[in-house]
């Protein structure tokens, strides 16, 4: 891999937040069993694998850290957007309005993270294999957001096609979108890498894809009551990506 | 981690009537579709072959890139075969999107029924990112599994034109190959805790093949989709039928 180590593109950061990049790269390239310390803490620009268990414990511990640390972000564009919509669409919230609300916010985050894009390969990882993660409820007061956009897609759905028939359709498409989300990451940073994508490119790339989304994935949804949307989520999205996110360390 | 996938000796035990060169086979597939290409490591893939002999991949197929090949190689004749028995069944009917997309879920719920509890040929896919369209879905798409997806973009083609036909397929295939992957993982985690008979989850699958069939259509012509005009699970048992027992293919060098 050509890309360069997290030390030498962060080198204004603090070692503790290093280590995070790094093991975010690392658990994103390797998977989760396959992530190495040595290589972790070398990335970072550290000689001293005991730089771990100082700032973080254990490896448990630095795994939830990585996992949180853009995950506060996540939820700010996902409040942001919840906030749109009820300004703009109010009681007329369409299906596509909660899946751009939950897949949006990644995209940003794709986006601000290159040219070390691992966040959606990493976080695949880590919540396929530790699911309770994010579902130990009150961990955080600001998991608000993206929860809500999900209850709120559910029931949305529900009422429209009955409880069984939601969760039967929610549970073909629910399980894909972490995975959508990894594959399209991954294209965009190989790109990046080769220089064959400039940030702008990467903008439009990904504010088609978040747009895209919410309208294929509501039409698997909803199939034969699927109608489109004339929100225009392309202005939405580049809105939002004048926001810069702020990553989140916990304080120990 | 569940059980069927932490626990090497009752992989081994499974496999052990057969050659050595085909369990290397499916160590790789199974250590490539839960770790990826660069995670899955050497020792582990011995493990899983049941052999402590680091030279056996060298002697049987050269190199580590060269046994994820013949991974690749070992399935697919049986997936086409599949999907040419599946074909043939499509004569007398009215055909829909929903039924070409059926053509390739049909051919991965065959394999899948063939190979469960040990089921890893979709993850083994997806990890190395094979059957996303960026990465030249042609070059590891071959025979009838390639006909179906041409078929699919041409229909597409015709109902929404070049551009929308190329946006939606994109967005359509992600679907596709994260789904599969993640209801194989589904059903290696449920039956680690609680064991199937292979009628139930034979039925199962079936059932998922032809939703997920719906889903993906829907996903691609959204306004103009329409659901199957009828139920196609006999083309699917047909198919199945037809096809019998998998064979599947070694292509080693020694």
């Amino acid at each position: 891999m050509a890309s360069k180590r997290t030390a030498h593109l962060f080198p204004e950061l603090a070692l503790k937040e290093r280590l995070l990049i790094a093991a975010e790269r690392d658990i994103a390239l390797h998977s989760l069993p396959g992530s190495r310390i040595q290589r972790v803490v070398k990335d970072a620009g550290s000689a001293n694998i005991s730089a771990i268990r100082y700032h973080y414990g254990d490896m448990a511990r630095l795994q939830d850290a990585v996992f949180f640390y853009r995950y506060k972000a996540i939820n700010r564009y996902a409040d942001i957007i919840s906030q749109r919509w009820s300004a703009e669409v109010g009681e007329h919230m369409r299906l596509q309005h909660y899946v751009f609300a939950i897949f949006a916010p990644r995209c940003l985050i794709i986006y601000h993270t290159l040219p070390a894009a691992y966040y959606c390969a990493c976080a695949e990882q880590l919540e396929i294999l530790k699911p309770d993660r994010i579902n130990s409820q009150d961990r955080y007061p600001w998991f608000a957001p993206l929860r809500n956009a999900f209850a709120g897609l559910y029931s949305l759905l529900s009422k429209q096609l009955g409880g069984d028939v939601a969760l039967e359709r929610l549970q073909l498409v629910a399980p894909l979108t972490a995975g959508m989300l990894t594959q399209r990451e991954r294209k965009l940073r190989e790109a990046f890498e080769r220089d064959e994508l400039n940030r702008a490119d990467a903008a439009a790339e990904l504010s088609r894809f978040a747009s895209g989304v919410a309208e294929s994935l509501s039409a698997s949804l909803l199939r034969e009551h699927y109608e489109p949307v004339d929100t225009d989520f392309s202005s939405v999205f580049s809105d939002l990506i004048a926001i810069s996110p702020e990553w989140f360390l916990e304080q120990t | 981690m569940n059980r069927l996938d932490s626990n090497a000796t009752a992989f081994v035990n499974h496999y052990k009537h057969l050659p050595i060169s085909e369990r290397m086979i499916l160590a790789v597939e199974r250590q490539t579709s839960l770790f990826g290409k660069d995670g899955a490591r050497v020792a582990a893939i011995l493990k899983d072959a049941g052999t402590r002999n680091g030279a056996a991949i060298q002697h049987y197929y050269g190199d580590k890139d060269s046994l994820i090949d013949a991974a690749f190689v070992y399935r697919a004749q049986a997936f086409n075969d599949w999907a040419g028995h599946f074909r043939a069944t499509l004569a007398d009917i009215d055909l829909q999107l929903n039924h070409l997309i059926l053509g390739m879920l049909g051919a991965w719920s065959y394999i899948l029924k063939q190979t469960v509890p040990y089921c890893y040929h979709a993850g083994f896919l997806q990890k190395l990112h094979w059957f996303s369209v960026d990465s030249q879905t042609a070059r590891n798409m071959t025979g009838e599994m390639k006909a179906f997806y041409t078929d699919v973009a041409v229909f597409l083609k015709q109902e929404l034109g070049e551009t929308e036909m190329r946006d939606r397929i994109e967005l359509g295939s992600l679907q596709v190959i994260s789904a599969v992957a993640s209801k194989e993982r589904e059903l290696r985690d449920r039956l680690s805790q609680t064991p199937g008979t292979a009628a139930e989850l034979g039925i199962e699958i079936e059932r998922y093949a032809i939703e997920l069939s719906e889903s993906v259509a829907a996903n691609l012509l959204r306004e103009r989709y329409r659901p199957f005009a009828s139920d196609p699970t006999e083309l699917l048992r047909e198919a199945d039928q037809r096809s019998g027992d998998a064979q599947w293919v070694i292509e080693r060098i020694s």
